[in-house]
Formats: structure tokens, C-alpha cells, sequence
């Protein structure tokens, strides 16, 4: 009676609860696999990274290690050394140079700078800096082969030099007599300022002095950057830059010269850069172009004396009226200063602040007295 | 009648001069052939032409039987030589070695001349008896040495036709006729032999016939007694001469007509009669005389 | 001509043992320091130091062997040259050809480097190209040897001139391009040496067998002519190759001056001016002054460093030259 009614009603219950048990299981199972499947995997990623990082941790232990291995290896293994030199030519160097030779002042000075006085064995007749090399060349240490348009062939393979470093633009020709003659020759241009650095880097390479040479780049470029950043806003001043006492001619350098690119780096312009090479400028030229600087480099003044120089410039016709002249803008350079100007040597940045001193006053403070030599360096801030 | 030159209406012209202007001329084998004319007639151009140192602007010229320019250098080396008026001096080479230049073309040695070429130009130098000039040098002879040596060289050369320009001129008494009579046999020899001469009289003597140029033309051609007149000599060569022929020595005698008398004329030359009157005259030129005994200027 | 031949025959070895003494001395001049024996033992192998065997056999040999050889071909081609033109005051360079193959090499050492080579080569062309100019106007001129020489002056003046400006624009190789116009011996190779052989042997043995040739065109083109002989085509023939020699020799050594103009009037005092006998003798004689110049040029007189030769030739031709122009210069009507 009623009792069956319970009995259906409990089944019933039961029924549905099972199947929404069931179903819940269902979902829930689902839901939970799912949620496994997920943490399983989160748990691969994990995994995955995991192993990624250790074979990171593996990989970067083991560059580690090869880079210490290389770097020994790269210390034992610096030579044989294969470099470039500025005629494209390939030069193999065996071993750091002990010997070496040098047929450029300016290459003697990189030399020098870089340290390595104690391994040139000679010079050419001109190099005369730094003072060292005078010492060692008195004391026989370092011996002179010829000058620096006819070097002495013979000498130099006498005395079995590891290298011979040669001008390009004075000695190119000889470069085959050297190679035939066995010997490893590098060939240098000094063409631009730009080549003094490249040249100090590749010594310095040739040498394994790359941090010197690295150093000393660094120098030249903090003071070229110092100079060009200061004259940078300043308008350029016009220059006329001249070589040797006008006794033996006007000769003015033109715009494939190293003095163009020293005047321009310093903040000045040189008034005969649309010439080419070096110019041999009349009355009218310089009277026309009035510059405002006129600054005379010279080794040697021949004989001359500063005042001869200076009488001589205001002899010309028209010259007191030059802004140079009317304003005692007129500096002679010789002695070391003009060396240091001339040659394409780690000297340079030197004079290039010099210069920039001479031509903007106004910007450096400096007061550069009008005749310099061998005590330019007292004025190098 | 085989012409061993045959030259055609020869014209050579050197921009506005007319060196020769339309000249015709047959020379035969074995002829001696005279060329004579005053300077610039064109004596030195026609034998110019004949040898090749001249090209004629018009006409032609055969040479045994063929055109002039139909030989090669070689060829025609063999067949004319021709002595020029002028050499370089300044270069120092014996005489035979000039001499055997002529050998040139017959030539086996290869550095050095053979021995018949040497043989062969010693035997030209003894033709014109100067074999001991050949042993001095060139520079070193007088210029009628060089000359006898340079026709030698041609001589040398074995040719069949020799031409000479001038070939006696600076040459002395002895050796004119010398070298002549030497030119002579060569003709008589087989060979054709043209001379330019300036002397009519050896020209006569020696020339089986003789050409008279004038301008650039032939103004009369013949034997020597045709050609050699005193009408001839006067419109050629411009004065007034008298020509007298001795026919036992078969040679003209030719005498400018003002000295052909005594009396007329004050020439120079002319013999003043005593050693006073000489005397007279060189003092008027400011000598200072000494007549044998007598003093400048004395009388007695 | 037996004693002809014998006289030659001992005028070249009389010459050839010079040659060899003086060769053998040459070696052992030097600034490297080389002692006697040890040149000896490195030449005979019982020395056996590396330096020393390379400086001998790369450089001193080398550089002895060429002088000889350009003095050589100087003396021969300036007989040649003598004898073409008439004059006696005719050096191979008449023809400009000295400051063609200066203007090329000019070119070489202010041009960026092309080839290794460049200053050779185109000294070498320059110096043909002047030759060939000259010749042209010459042809235009008449063709005379004197239309010829005025022409070599005419070139080599436009060719000093264009030289001029080179140099005065570049002002870096200035130096370069005067040292190489003094002329030096400092670069020869054996490369040097083959180059030339190969150019100059052959134009030196068509030279000595044109030489009978060369004594009659001296009597003049129309003597010539008329003895046979093809000067329209010798004359020229002979002026191009030895020049050609010479421009090889000039595109390695430079202008080397004087050699060319003396030897052969050197050799004409003594045996007079058959070109038989003047050019062979030219050759040794050219060769013996020119390599006797380069030793005095390499003695190691430190203080000096090394002269250019052509000061010396011109040192020691100068004084000789002189002497020829009083003594004979009454000949020449000069």
C-alpha cells in the first residue's frame, strides 16, 4: 500500500541521485582529467623548462669553459698571424717581431709609443723621436739604413730583421726587392689622419700590443672628439698653411694634404683647398683670400731665422693689409712642433689641439706664443 | 740598236721650279755619254733621276728595257750605280771599307766581306791607281781622294750602267784624265758610262756624244764638233767665247772672247808689260814694292 | 780580312776578361758587411748562412748581372742610334723616349696601384709611345734624320712638360718620381734580368746582323738606296728595336744617361767607325762604365748613402765627353 509508493519514491530518489552522481562523476572526472591533463601539462612544461634550463646551465657552463679554452688557446695560438697592410697585401707573421725595422719617422714614433724600442733594430736617417731612440742609436743599440727615398737594400737584409715596415707613398717600390730578398715587409700609408690609428692598431696587432695600441687610439680620438666638439658650433676660420721658409718659395698646402685634414678637424679652413697637392700661391692669391691665421710649418728654418721669416711676409706688397699679418695672427711652428705636425704619428693629437688653440681662441682660452718648437708640449692642456 | 736608258718626256718639277721640264733621251750599250750645261740646268736632277734619288713628277724613264720604279733596291743596285755629288763626312772609315760597300750586293760573307769582294775592290781602287788610299782613312783624303774612293765604290758595284755626277771636279791634271780615260774602257768594255762635266773640253775628248741641258731641257745633243760651237756656248752659257778646234789633238780650245786679243780691255790678267808698271799699280793698292834693284816709286 | 778578325777577336777578349774581373769585384762590394771568404764560401757552399747566400744571389748578382746588361745595351743601342742620325751627339734617348717612359712612370706612382708592375709597364709604354710619336712627325716632316731629331726634341719637351705637372700635383711622390728619373739599380730581380733578355736579345742579334748594313746607311739614305739597300725599311727597323732594348732596360733602371752617348765614341778613337766592330765593343764598353758607376754607387760610404748612378755616369762621361768634343769637335764643324 503506501509502503510500495516509498519504496518507487526511494528508487526513484535513487535512480536520479545515481545518475546525477554519475553524472557528476562524469563531469567531475572530466573536469578533473582535465584539470590533471592541465596541471600534467603545466607539470611537462615545467618539466620542459626545467630541462631546458639545465641544458642552458649545461650549454652555458660548457661555453664557459670553451671560452677560457679558447682564450688560452686564443693567447697560445695569437700567432701565426695573418694581416692586411695598406697595399692589400697579405703578411703572415710567425712569431711577435723582435726585429724590426723601420723606413718612416712617423713609424718609428708608433713604434716607439707603442713600447717597442727594445725591438727595432733600425731606422731610417730622418726618425729622430723621441729622444730615446737618439739615446739608442748613440749607444749602437739601433742603426740607421739609408733615408727614406733610398734605403739601403743590403743593410737592412744584413741584418735579418722580422719585419720592415715601408711608406707607402715613398718607398712603394722597393716593396718587391725586400720580398725577394725573403724578408716580411708591411707597408703603411700616411695619407690621413685617419691612417695614424689604423696604423698604431695594425702594429699593435702585428705586435700583439693590441691594448697599447688600443689605448693610445683611444687617446687620439678622446682628443680629437674633445677638439671637434668644442669647434663644432664655432664657424670655421680661414688658414693658410705654409711650408718652409718663403725664402725657398711660397708653398702653401693644398686639399690632399695631411695639414688639409688637421685644419679641418681643428676648426679651421684651409684657403687653398680647392687646390691639389701643394700650391705656389702669388701676391694676389693670398691678398684675395685674406686669411685670417697663417701658419708656418718647418723642420728646419735653412738658415733662416724667425725674424728674417716674419720681415719677409711683410715685405710683400699688400700683406700688411692680410687679417693675419694686420692682427698678429701669424705663427711659425718648427723644430719638434713642426715634426709633430708633419708626420703621421701618435704625435698628432697633439698639435691638432695646438692648432685648434691657435685658431679658436675665444673657445680654448689658450694663449699659444707665435713662434713654437720643441716646448709645444707645455701648452697641451 | 739595244737602249739601255730610255727616258720619255721627263718632267720633275719641285713646287714653282721646273728642274726638268719634257726631256727625251736614249743612251745606247757601251755609249759614253756627256751631260754638260751651266749651274741649275738640271744636270744633277736628270742623273738624279736615272739613279733613283729623284722622283719625276711626270714621264717616264726605262731602265734595260723596264720601267725605273719596277725594280726592287737590290735589283737596281745591280744594274746602276751612280757616284752623287755629296757625302756625310764626320764618320771615320778606311777607304776600302767605303770601297767595299760597293761589294754590297754580291755579297756571301756574312759580318766580314769575302775575299773576292775584297780582291774585287782593291781592283777598283788600282783601276784609278789609289790602292794606297785604301788603307786611310776616308776623313783623312783630300776631297778629290775622296772622290776617286767614292767612284771606286761605284766601280766596285760591277754595274752595267755607271753614272757619274761631276766625277773630275777637284781632281788635278794627272788624275782627270786618269779617272776619264778608266771610264773610257768601261764604256769600251760593254758598259753605258753618263758623265755631267763642267769641263767642255774633256767632255769633247772623252764623250761619244754630248748633251747640252739648259733649263731643264735638252737645248742640243750630237758629237763634241757639232754641239761645242761658239753660237752654242753663248746662248747657253751666257758669254762670248771663241772655240777653236785643233784637229790634230781632236780637242776645242775655248777662250773668253775679251782675252782673245791683245789689245782692249783692261783686264786684270792682262800683262802690263814692264815690272814698272806693275810696280805702279801695286803701289796704288798701298804695297810696298822692292823691284830687284830698283826701289817703289824710283824711276831708274 | 784575316787580321780584321783576329783584331776584333782580341779586342773582345781583352774586354770579356775586364768583364769578368771586374764582375767578381762587384760582388764584393756591398754595405751589408760581407767579408771576402765569407762571399766566396757562400758563392762555392761551404758557407752556408742564409742571409748571406740571399744577399748574394738575390741581390748583389742580380743587380751586378742588370747593370752590365743595360750598360751594354745602352752602349750598343747608342752606337746605333750614332749612326742612323748622322750626329754624333745622339744618345738613344733623341727620340724623347727618356722623358716618355718618365711621364709613364709618373703615371705609375701617382695612379692607386692597379697591378704590381704599373710603374714598369707604363714606363715602358711611355717611352715606346714618345718613339712612335716621333717617328710619326719625323715621317711628316720628310723623314730625314734630321726632321727625326727635331721631332725627339719636340716630344720629349711636351713630355718634360706634362711631367712637370705631374709632379708638381702630387707633391708625396715628387720625391719618388725624381729618384726614379736619376736612375737606380737598387730594384733589379732576376725577374728584371729575364725580362729583358727576352726583349733585348733578339733586337741585339738583328742589330749586329744589320750592322755591314748599318755602315752604309751612314753614307746617307740616298747612298744607301743606291748600294742596294732597303733604308725606307732598315732605318726605321733599326731605331725600334733599339729602342725597344733600351725602354726595356729605362722601365726598370731608370734614365741612366751618358753611357749611351760615350761608349761608342770611346770605342770609335781606337778602332775607327765600322759599326762591326763599334758595336760589339760599344756593348762592353757601355756594360764595364756602367756597372764600374753602380759599384762606386754601392761602396758603403755611410755618410753619403747611396748616390744615384746616373750622377756618377754623368761624372765619370762628362770629363770623357769633353775631351772627345776638343779633340774631334773640329771635325764636326761644331
Amino acid at each position: 500500500m503506501g509502503s510500495n509508493y516509498t519504496i518507487l519514491a526511494v528508487a526513484v530518489i535513487a535512480l536520479v541521485v545515481s545518475v546525477a552522481g554519475i553524472g557528476l562523476l562524469l563531469s567531475t572526472n572530466s573536469a578533473l582529467s582535465a584539470l590533471n591533463d592541465n596541471i600534467a601539462s603545466i607539470n611537462a612544461n615545467l618539466n620542459a623548462e626545467i630541462v631546458k634550463i639545465n641544458s642552458a646551465i649545461t650549454a652555458l657552463t660548457v661555453s664557459f669553459n670553451q671560452t677560457q679554452d679558447e682564450l688560452n688557446a686564443i693567447k697560445a695560438s695569437y700567432y701565426p698571424l695573418i694581416v692586411k697592410d695598406a697595399d692589400d697585401r697579405i703578411v703572415t707573421f710567425n712569431s711577435a717581431p723582435q726585429r724590426i725595422v723601420s723606413m718612416a719617422p712617423s713609424i718609428t714614433e708608433t713604434l716607439f709609443a707603442l713600447n717597442l724600442s727594445s725591438s727595432i733594430v733600425a731606422v731610417d736617417t730622418y726618425s729622430d723621436y723621441p729622444p730615446l731612440l737618439m739615446q739608442l742609436e748613440n749607444s749602437s743599440a739601433i742603426t740607421t739604413v739609408g733615408g727614406l727615398w733610398n734605403p739601403d737594400i743590403e743593410k737592412i737584409a744584413s741584418l735579418k730583421p722580422d719585419v720592415v715596415f715601408l711608406d707607402q707613398g715613398l718607398q712603394e717600390r722597393f716593396v718587391s726587392t725586400l720580398t725577394n730578398l725573403g724578408l716580411n715587409v708591411v707597408v703603411l700609408k700616411s695619407r690621413h689622419v685617419s691612417d695614424v690609428e689604423d696604423n698604431l692598431l695594425l702594429v699593435g696587432k702585428i705586435t700583439s700590443k693590441v691594448t697599447e695600441a688600443h689605448s693610445i687610439v683611444n687617446n687620439i680620438e678622446n682628443a680629437i672628439n674633445y677638439v671637434s666638439g668644442k669647434v663644432r658650433n664655432a664657424a670655421p676660420v680661414s688658414v693658410m698653411e705654409i711650408a718652409g721658409p718663403p725664402q725657398n718659395g711660397l708653398w702653401s698646402a693644398g686639399n690632399s694634404t695631411f695639414f688639409n685634414d688637421v685644419i679641418q678637424i681643428a676648426g679651421g679652413i684651409n684657403i687653398f683647398n680647392d687646390k691639389t697637392g701643394w700650391y705656389n700661391p702669388n701676391g694676389e692669391d693670398v691678398i684675395s683670400r685674406n686669411p685670417k691665421f697663417i701658419i708656418l710649418d718647418t723642420m728646419d728654418l735653412t738658415g733662416y731665422s724667425i725674424q728674417q721669416v716674419r720681415d719677409w711676409f711683410n715685405a710683400q706688397p699688400g700683406f700688411d693689409k692680410v687679417h693675419a699679418i694686420a692682427n698678429d695672427n701669424f705663427y711659425i711652428i718648427h723644430g719638434q712642433a713642426a715634426n709633430a705636425v708633419e708626420r703621421a704619428g701618435p704625435r698628432i693629437a697633439d698639435m691638432i689641439k695646438i692648432y685648434a688653440y691657435i685658431l679658436h681662441p675665444e673657445i680654448f682660452g689658450a694663449d699659444i706664443p707665435r713662434d713654437l718648437a720643441d716646448e709645444y708640449q707645455n701648452y697641451i692642456g | 740598236m739595244e737602249f739601255k736608258i730610255l727616258i720619255n718626256d721627263l718632267m720633275v718639277h719641285y713646287s714653282a721650279i721646273k728642274a726638268l721640264d719634257g726631256l727625251s733621251l736614249c743612251v745606247k750599250k757601251g755609249e759614253m755619254l756627256g751631260i754638260i750645261g751651266p749651274n741649275g740646268s738640271g744636270k744633277s736632277t736628270l742623273l738624279g733621276s736615272i739613279s733613283r734619288s729623284v722622283r719625276p713628277t711626270g714621264g717616264e724613264i726605262l731602265v734595260l728595257g723596264k720601267p725605273r720604279d719596277s725594280y726592287s733596291n737590290r735589283e737596281y743596285a745591280k744594274i746602276v750605280s751612280a757616284l752623287l755629288p755629296t757625302w756625310p763626312s764626320g764618320f771615320n772609315m778606311k777607304s776600302l771599307d767605303i770601297v767595299l760597300m760597293g761589294c754590297r750586293n754580291s755579297t756571301n760573307g756574312f759580318w766580314w766581306e769575302s775575299s773576292e769582294e775584297v780582291k774585287n775592290a782593291e781592283a777598283s781602287l788600282s783601276l784609278l791607281n789609289a790602292v794606297d788610299l785604301g788603307t786611310r782613312d776616308f776623313d783623312t783624303l783630300s776631297s778629290g781622294e775622296q772622290r776617286k774612293v767614292m767612284i771606286a765604290k761605284s766601280l766596285a758595284q760591277k754595274t752595267s750602267v755607271v753614272l757619274l755626277d761631276e766625277p773630275v771636279a777637284y781632281l788635278d791634271l794627272k788624275h782627270k784624265f786618269e779617272v776619264m780615260d778608266v771610264l773610257r774602257s768601261l764604256s769600251r768594255e760593254g758598259k753605258t758610262v753618263v758623265v755631267s762635266l763642267h769641263d767642255l773640253d774633256i767632255a769633247s775628248k772623252y764623250c761619244d756624244r754630248i748633251i747640252v741641258l739648259n733649263h731643264g731641257t735638252i737645248v742640243a745633243a750630237g758629237t763634241a764638233r757639232e754641239v761645242i760651237t761658239s753660237d752654242l756656248i753663248e746662248s747657253v752659257y751666257e758669254i762670248k767665247v771663241r772655240v777653236k778646234w785643233d784637229d790634230e789633238l781632236e780637242y776645242p780650245i775655248i777662250v773668253p772672247a775679251k782675252l782673245a786679243s791683245r789689245e782692249g780691255g783692261k783686264a786684270w790678267g792682262k800683262s802690263s808689260g814692264t815690272n814698272m808698271e806693275l810696280g805702279k799699280s801695286l803701289e796704288a793698292c798701298a804695297f810696298q814694292v822692292k823691284l830687284g834693284d830698283h826701289t817703289a816709286g824710283g824711276m831708274g | 780580312m784575316k787580321d780584321r778578325k783576329v783584331a776584333l777577336a782580341s779586342y773582345v777578349l781583352l774586354l770579356s776578361f775586364l768583364l769578368v774581373i771586374l764582375f767578381f769585384a762587384s760582388i764584393l762590394v756591398g754595405s751589408a758587411g760581407l767579408t771576402i771568404d765569407q762571399v766566396i764560401g757562400s758563392i762555392f757552399g761551404w758557407n752556408q748562412d742564409q742571409v748571406t747566400h740571399t744577399i748574394i744571389f738575390e741581390y748583389r748578382i742580380p743587380r751586378v748581372i742588370f747593370a752590365l746588361l743595360t750598360g751594354c745595351i745602352l752602349g750598343v743601342a747608342g752606337g746605333v742610334i750614332q749612326s742612323l742620325t748622322r750626329n754624333p751627339l745622339a744618345d738613344p734617348y733623341i727620340s724623347g723616349m727618356a722623358f716618355g717612359a718618365a711621364v709613364g712612370a709618373a703615371i705609375g706612382f701617382t695612379l692607386p696601384l692597379l697591378f704590381l708592375f704599373s710603374v714598369q709597364i707604363l714606363a715602358f709604354v711611355g717611352g715606346v709611345a714618345a718613339l712612335g710619336l716621333s717617328m710619326f712627325i719625323a715621317r711628316r716632316a720628310g723623314g730625314g734624320s734630321m726632321s727625326f731629331i727635331l721631332a725627339g726634341i719636340a716630344v720629349g719637351t711636351l713630355a718634360n712638360a706634362i711631367l712637370m705637372i705631374i709632379i708638381s700635383m702630387n707633391p708625396y711622390q715628387s720625391h719618388g718620381i725624381l729618384y726614379w728619373l736619376f736612375g737606380s739599380f737598387t730594384t733589379s730581380s732576376w725577374v728584371a734580368i729575364k725580362t729583358t733578355l727576352i726583349v733585348s736579345v733578339p733586337c741585339l742579334l738583328l742589330i749586329f746582323w744589320w750592322a755591314r748594313d748599318l755602315n752604309i746607311l751612314i753614307l746617307g739614305e740616298e747612298h744607301a738606296k743606291q748600294l742596294g739597300i732597303n733604308s725606307k725599311l732598315l732605318w726605321p727597323a733599326l731605331l725600334i728595336i733599339s729602342s725597344l732594348a733600351v725602354a726595356v732596360c729605362v722601365s726598370y733602371c731608370g734614365i741612366i744617361g751618358f753611357i749611351g752617348l760615350v761608349s761608342p765614341h770611346i770605342v770609335r778613337l781606337v778602332v775607327g767607325a765600322d759599326n762591326r766592330f763599334v758595336l760589339p765593343l760599344a756593348g762592353f764598353t757601355g756594360g764595364l762604365l756602367l756597372l764600374a758607376s753602380d759599384d762606386l754607387v754601392r761602396l758603403p760610404l755611410y755618410l753619403i748613402g747611396e748616390l744615384p748612378v746616373g750622377s756618377i755616369t754623368a761624372m765619370i762621361g762628362v770629363p770623357v765627353f769633353i775631351y772627345l768634343l776638343i779633340k774631334k769637335g773640329k771635325n764636326f764643324g761644331v
